[in-house]
């Protein structure tokens, strides 16, 4: 059912076993997994089932660190920023949730093994066919992946999502559940808990057409975002001035994106038929679209101390000796092409066939992983919304051990391909001193309520329940300590599966009456 | 560690003379003996043999001229010094070590400079030109090339 909350009268109470803030690919996972679960469930969702101006804006913020599109970066509607997500999916790799002595805060209170069975459940959620994330044989029609020399990169595969945008694949699902209630336009304006701030006992909500009115749940999901949902703890702060959840000062702390650099290298190789066609392209394989990318072995980054960093192929075209006259508006530097392969034919490749190509180049981009930075942190600004809410202040920042990583990944890249022979890399990534600006994001938003099992080094615990609160919940990115180097949809999908399941069975030995 | 240790607790600056022995003085002044004849030796045939071997590993190369053009870039970006000999000997010796010599037919060169340069990958040991990664052997023998191109080109 869905009801606009625009309509709701003014000064309504609406009691329900469970609110959920935020209807994006979290809260709607939820929501439709306790369909028909005899809980009560209200969804409250800040937009309605279109994009809307008005509401958009009240994601506009202020930028302190390296410059972010808060607003345009996320969706205020009905499936949230599932409205534009590029279906991209992969789980975090197991060496993710680990640990790293090398990397500071890093670990989560769970394992990868732990969050299997929900990543199955995830792929169906988010349509995919397929979950043979890592393994080539079963895209062999595709190609094989390139032997590339030694240990240190590894070829995986994104296998993408339609993509799905919940709100509009899931809005039946969620109109027919008897038990769930879903809000539309209707913003919260805080969540106020018990005088001793140990249970929530109410949400204040608001609509921009000036309705006022409460929701009473036994338990509340904050499901809107990493930069919403920090931001939202953070004006809940009546009770608790420093807001919900925050006595240890970690609410909107680590904030991490996956930089993404457009064009870190350049790849030149000698014969593009081996270059399978799963690399080039979303590749359409046996029902499924995927994509071969390349990730770095947990041997070497634990060798080398590293973050993680994965890579894909852009754009390719066959060099020839005149390669430097053809491309060199584009690249200047593109006449140095055929002397890079003549060389590598004389060293390590196969020589060029009378009247052959000298080989191709191809383009390269990649996302790479960020240190938890407790100073990259999402703060309330002076300023206030149309509804009298403080706004986000956004300090992204970047240190140079990301750039080092980065560099350190890209020159293991260029060992695989000499050592392999018939390729060579040209790194465009500089050594960094530091990293002020990014040249690309992936519209990731991670961290700000991150997971821990000792509340003074996260938010929530290894059940995503509040440290020190003992109904409120949160789903979403903005638990994960670390974020790895893809695309986190799919993960969130699966933490969301997991805290519904857990919940369920909390409800049912009537742990929130 | 505990050598470590040991070094911490030495008196023994790392870069102190070693104490002479009366052997060391006989191995010493012989050497130098040699070594002062050397650069008379090296002048009469360094001409002849450097070239030879130049041209020897040169010829491992299929379009020298695009080595060269590289070459010439890393001079200009790096300054790797620009003394032949020193290209030659150091070519010649990792070459030799994967069973290459000046006598080897083609196709041992080959492999020789192939497995020479897979493992100057295999272990970093890489030189960068204009961005591109390149094996030391590689960028040797670019050098090089550079250096007997500038010999064989009129000065303007």
């Amino acid at each position: 059912m869905f009801i606009d909350g625009r309509n709701v009268p003014d000064g309504t109470t609406v009691e329900t076993d469970l609110a959920i803030i935020g209807a994006g690919a979290a809260g709607i996972s939820i929501a439709r997994e306790l369909a028909g679960s005899g809980i009560s469930i209200a969804l409250i969702e800040s937009g309605g089932f279109e994009f809307d101006a008005d509401t958009q804006a009240l994601y506009e913020g202020e930028m302190a660190g390296v410059e972010y599109p808060m607003a345009s970066s996320r969706l205020r509607y009905f499936g949230g920023t599932t409205n534009h997500w590029g279906g991209w999916t992969r789980p975090l790799e197991p060496m993710d949730f680990e640990e790293r002595d090398w990397v500071p805060h890093s670990g989560w209170p769970i394992t990868r093994a732990l969050l299997d069975p929900y990543y199955e459940r995830a792929a169906d959620v988010c349509q995919l066919r397929s979950t043979a994330f890592d393994d080539a044989s079963a895209w062999a029609e595709g190609g094989e992946p390139l032997p590339l020399a030694g240990d240190e990169v590894m070829t995986r595969f994104f296998i993408y999502s339609p993509p799905t945008r919940f709100g509009k694949k899931y809005r039946p699902d969620i109109e027919a559940a008897k038990n769930v209630a879903c809000y539309l336009n209707s913003n919260v304006m805080e969540i106020v808990p018990t005088e001793n701030g140990a249970r929530v006992e109410r949400l204040r909500l608001g609509t921009l057409s000036g309705v006022r009115f409460e929701v009473k749940p036994k338990v509340c999901i904050l499901a809107a975002g990493a930069i919403e949902n920090a931001r939202i703890l953070l004006y809940s702060n009546s009770i608790e001035p420093a807001g919900l959840g925050n006595r240890n000062g970690n609410v909107g702390r680590f904030f991490m994106e996956h930089p993404h650099i457009p064009s870190p290298a350049t790849f030149l190789v000698t014969d593009p038929e081996q270059v399978a066609r799963f690399y080039r392209t979303y590749t359409k394989l046996d029902n499924s679209v995927v994509r071969g990318c390349f990730l770095f072995t947990p041997d070497y980054l634990r060798r080398t101390r590293r973050l993680g960093t994965v890579l894909t192929f852009g754009m390719s075209y066959a060099v020839t000796d005149a390669t430097g006259s053809e491309e060199g508006q584009r690249d200047p530097a593109a006449w140095v092409q055929p002397l890079v392969l003549k060389l590598a034919r004389d060293t390590t490749a196969a020589p060029v066939a009378a009247g052959g190509e000298l080989g191709w180049r191809l383009g390269v981009g990649c996302a790479s992983e960020q240190q938890p930075n407790p100073a990259s942190r999402i703060t309330l600004s002076d300023d206030k919304d149309p509804l009298g809410l403080p706004r986000t202040r956004l300090a992204w920042r970047l240190r140079k051990a990301d750039a080092d990583s980065l560099r350190g990944n890209l020159e293991a890249l260029a060992r695989a391909f000499g050592a392999w022979g018939e390729g060579r890399v040209r790194i465009l990534f500089p050594e960094r001193d530091e990293w002020t600006e990014a040249e690309g994001w992936g519209n990731h938003h991670l961290g700000t309520t991150r997971m821990a099992s000792d509340p003074k080094k996260g938010v929530v615990d290894a059940d995503c329940a509040v440290h020190g609160m003992s109904n409120l919940f949160i789903a979403g990115s903005s638990l994960y300590p670390t974020g790895g180097t893809v695309n986190p949809t799919l993960t969130l999908v699966a933490l969301a599966l997991r805290l519904a399941d857990h919940l369920k069975s909390r409800f049912e030995q009537g742990a929130f009456i | 560690m505990a050598k470590h240790m040991e070094t911490e607790h030495d008196d023994a600056h790392p870069a102190a003379p070693h104490p002479v022995s009366r052997r060391d003085v006989v191995v010493l002044g012989g050497t130098a003996l040699i070594a002062a004849a050397l650069p008379a030796l090296l002048f009469r045939r360094a001409p002849k043999s450097l070239s030879f071997d130049a041209d020897v590993l040169l010829k491992l190369l299929a379009d020298p001229e695009a080595a060269a053009k590289l070459g010439e870039i890393w001079f200009a970006e790096s300054r790797p010094g620009e003394t032949r000999a020193v290209y030659e000997t150091r070519l010649a010796r990792r070459l030799r070590a994967f069973g290459w010599s000046p006598s080897a037919t083609p196709e041992l060169a080959h492999r020789a400079l192939a497995a020479t340069t897979r493992a100057d990958y295999r272990t970093g040991r890489m030189v960068e030109i204009e961005k591109w990664q390149f094996a030391e052997t590689e960028a040797d023998l670019c050098a090089l090339a550079a250096l007997v191109m500038r010999e064989h080109t009129p000065e303007a």
